[in-house]
């Protein structure tokens, strides 16, 4: 009686144990089979100051090894190793996951304070929302993102229609401050250069001219430009995705 | 034009990520919607489905079997003999000019093909029309017609699909449902609100922000990887096709909620690239039609107008070239006499350019009996598939090849 309530116990443990971390590997956390405890993926604010599994979990730089070269390999009662089924794949790879409907949208309203995008109201159909009490891996696509976008972007207008660092505008030195904003915001996470450095460019040079449907430009109001660069931040797959 | 119109339909196919989601299939980052379809094949081939659920009376697939006794109302005036052993009634195929349907192409390329499911019951028989144990048949065509979109297969309206058993996923993928096609067709063709060409710059630095997380998890997030592909082309390229015009085309709203709107989401979504479109339409279990007035009047007003819309424009030569679009009719089951009840099988309409005019297993006893060799629905999706074009026929042989045209 006794005993066949412990064994079970024993022999999942190598499976546990077998390939790093699996109880924290979602979360990120401690590698168990590390024995150290320090986070596999590092501090995502500090790239390159992480622990030894890596740096930065979004450079791809530190995706090197697979579970099968990391596993300590132990072999069953019936003489056969116990991870031959177990499928392999890159340690520390594919975590990114597309938010589902609900979560991108509590998330779009948390950036405007509260305040949702009307688009909102009518994205469920586009963004795949599956009914209620059922679960559907959510996924992207071109037309979702696009309208991702414009529901950035119409959140976007009313975020930056008063406040008056708006006004202007954007050049290099201001659109780094409020790149830097939008994107600790929301991200919530310190961004790297470059990534603000790719909003920088949205905002200064990317969103100068409107065209009409002749094809003739005209200048784009400032409130607009940052409008522009504010949804560029919000239909990157740093806020889309988790 | 061929080229415009593939980068526009393309696009609109990964854009499609229309939530639902399940689409999923080999993906070319960056690649026009309709580049890609056209890159598989000479044409783009796509399959729209009506499923006429309660049932499918074989007096419009099989009129002739009825000729003599003059069951369900058929009689010289209301049939149209089309050769090969297909008479079919008039309002498919009639000869008068005044037909809801293009009479050209319903007289040339289409057949009445038997699928003999051997049950009477309405949910056993939706599902063995559709399936064969765990593989939607539709879904699986979908994913052997292949392509990069991102929506291979959608069905147009709120309903689901029909059946008491029929997978709801096969081959990775689910029907996404097209409810509204305004972000569709704003993601296609602009006018609203936003400035296309800002769109693209700020669009490409979203993705250049997103580059280390997207290759971080190269197999996760390749939908959002895709996408951004997609949609950039889509913002680049403009389309020849007007897809703001479509629902107009065909008197509907941008909601999907009723037969016109969703034929006009049918063509949208095979513009975009979508494989297979699924289109079900209730209130066809028609007891007591014993002269089989109320299915031809359903026929008339609720089918025929906007299916006659859909069937000109994908085979319009301007308006769609380089299109081989089937359109298969089939319900539950054909429906028994004496009370026009329940049959155990259906008579199934297939039209497309690679149809051949004729029935196999097709033409019913003056009973509404089955030849009892007539396959059942895995033969007849294998008739789809190879008037498809399919590379790989991902069924069993085509057992109905006498209306394939070779």
């Amino acid at each position: 009686m006794k005993r066949s309530s412990i064994n079970p116990v024993i022999l999942l443990l190598p499976i546990l144990v077998a390939c790093g971390g699996p109880a924290d590997e979602l979360a990120g956390g401690g590698d168990i089979n590390g024995g150290n405890g320090t986070p596999i993926g590092g501090d995502p604010n500090n790239p390159g100051g992480g622990g030894p599994g890596g740096t930065d979990p979004n450079d791809p730089e530190v995706i090197t090894q697979s579970c099968a070269e990391a596993q300590r390999v132990y072999v069953g009662f019936g003489g056969t190793k116990l991870v031959d089924d177990r499928l392999m794949e890159v340690q520390n790879a594919d975590r990114g996951r597309v938010k589902n409907f609900k979560v991108f949208s509590d998330d779009m309203t948390r950036s405007f304070g509260g305040k949702a995008p009307a688009l909102l109201g009518s994205s469920a159909q586009t963004f795949g929302a599956a009914p209620a009490r059922w679960y559907e891996e959510p996924k992207s696509g071109a037309v979702v993102l696009y309208q991702a976008f414009r529901i950035a972007l119409q959140g976007c207008t009313d975020y930056t229609k008063d406040d008056a660092k708006f006004a202007n505008n954007p050049d290099a030195t201001s659109a780094a401050t409020v790149c830097t904003e939008f994107e600790n915001k929301f991200w919530s996470r310190t961004p790297t250069p470059e990534e603000v450095n790719a909003c920088v460019k949205g905002a200064v040079e990317g969103s100068a001219k409107l065209t009409a449907d002749n094809g003739t430009t005209s200048d784009t109001p400032a409130r607009q430009r940052w409008a522009y660069a504010c949804a560029s931040v919000l239909t990157s797959a740093n806020f889309l995705t988790y | 034009m061929s080229s415009n119109f593939m980068i526009g339909r393309r696009s609109l196919l990964q854009a499609m990520g229309v939530g639902a989601g399940a689409v999923v299939g080999t993906r070319l980052a960056g690649r026009s919607l309709i580049e890609s379809a056209h890159a598989q094949t000479a044409e783009k081939s796509a399959v729209l489905v009506i499923h006429t659920s309660g049932g499918y009376n074989s007096l419009f697939p099989s009129a002739g079997s009825y000729l003599t006794d003059g069951t369900f109302g058929v009689n010289n005036g209301n049939v149209q003999d089309l050769g090969g052993g297909l008479i079919v009634d008039r309002l498919l195929a009639g000869t008068d000019g005044a037909q809801l349907l293009p009479n050209a192409i319903m007289s040339k390329n289409m057949a009445s093909v038997g699928l003999f499911h051997r049950s009477s019951s309405h949910g056993v028989a939706q599902s063995l029309g559709l399936a064969k144990g765990t593989m939607n048949l539709p879904l699986q065509l979908a994913a052997a017609m292949g392509g990069p979109g991102t929506i291979l297969a959608a069905r147009v309206g709120r309903q689901g699909l029909p059946g008491d058993n029929t997978p709801a996923q096969t081959a990775g993928l689910a029907f996404q449902p097209v409810l509204d096609m305004s972000t569709t067709i704003s993601a296609l063709a602009g006018g609203d609100g936003v400035d296309r060409n800002i769109a693209k710059n700020m669009i490409t630095e979203a993705q250049e922000m997103s580059k280390n997380r997207v290759a971080a998890s190269p197999n996760s997030l390749t939908t959002v990887n895709d996408g951004y592909g997609t949609i950039l082309k889509t913002l680049t390229e403009k389309s020849s096709v007007d897809f703001k015009a479509i629902p107009g085309a065909y008197g509907a709203a941008t909601n999907v909620t009723d037969f016109k709107s969703q034929m006009a989401a049918a063509e949208l979504m095979i513009r975009a690239g979508t494989n297979v479109v699924f289109a079900r339409n209730d209130g066809w279990d028609s007891h007591g039609d014993t002269n089989g007035n109320n299915v031809r009047t359903r026929m008339t007003q609720q089918i025929l107008p906007a299916l006659g819309t859909f069937i000109r424009r994908m085979n319009d030569a301007t308006l769609s070239p380089n299109m081989n679009v089937i359109v298969v009719i089939l319900g539950d089951f054909a429906r028994s006499l004496p009370g026009s009840d329940h049959a155990n099988g259906v008579v199934a309409t297939i039209v497309g350019k690679y149809i051949k005019t004729g029935s196999s297993f097709g033409t019913v006893t003056n009973r509404v009996q089955f030849d009892p060799n007539a396959p059942d629905g895995l033969g007849f999706w294998s008739l789809v598939a190879a008037a498809a074009k399919v590379k790989t026929n991902p069924f069993s042989a085509n057992p109905h090849t006498k209306v394939l045209v070779a």
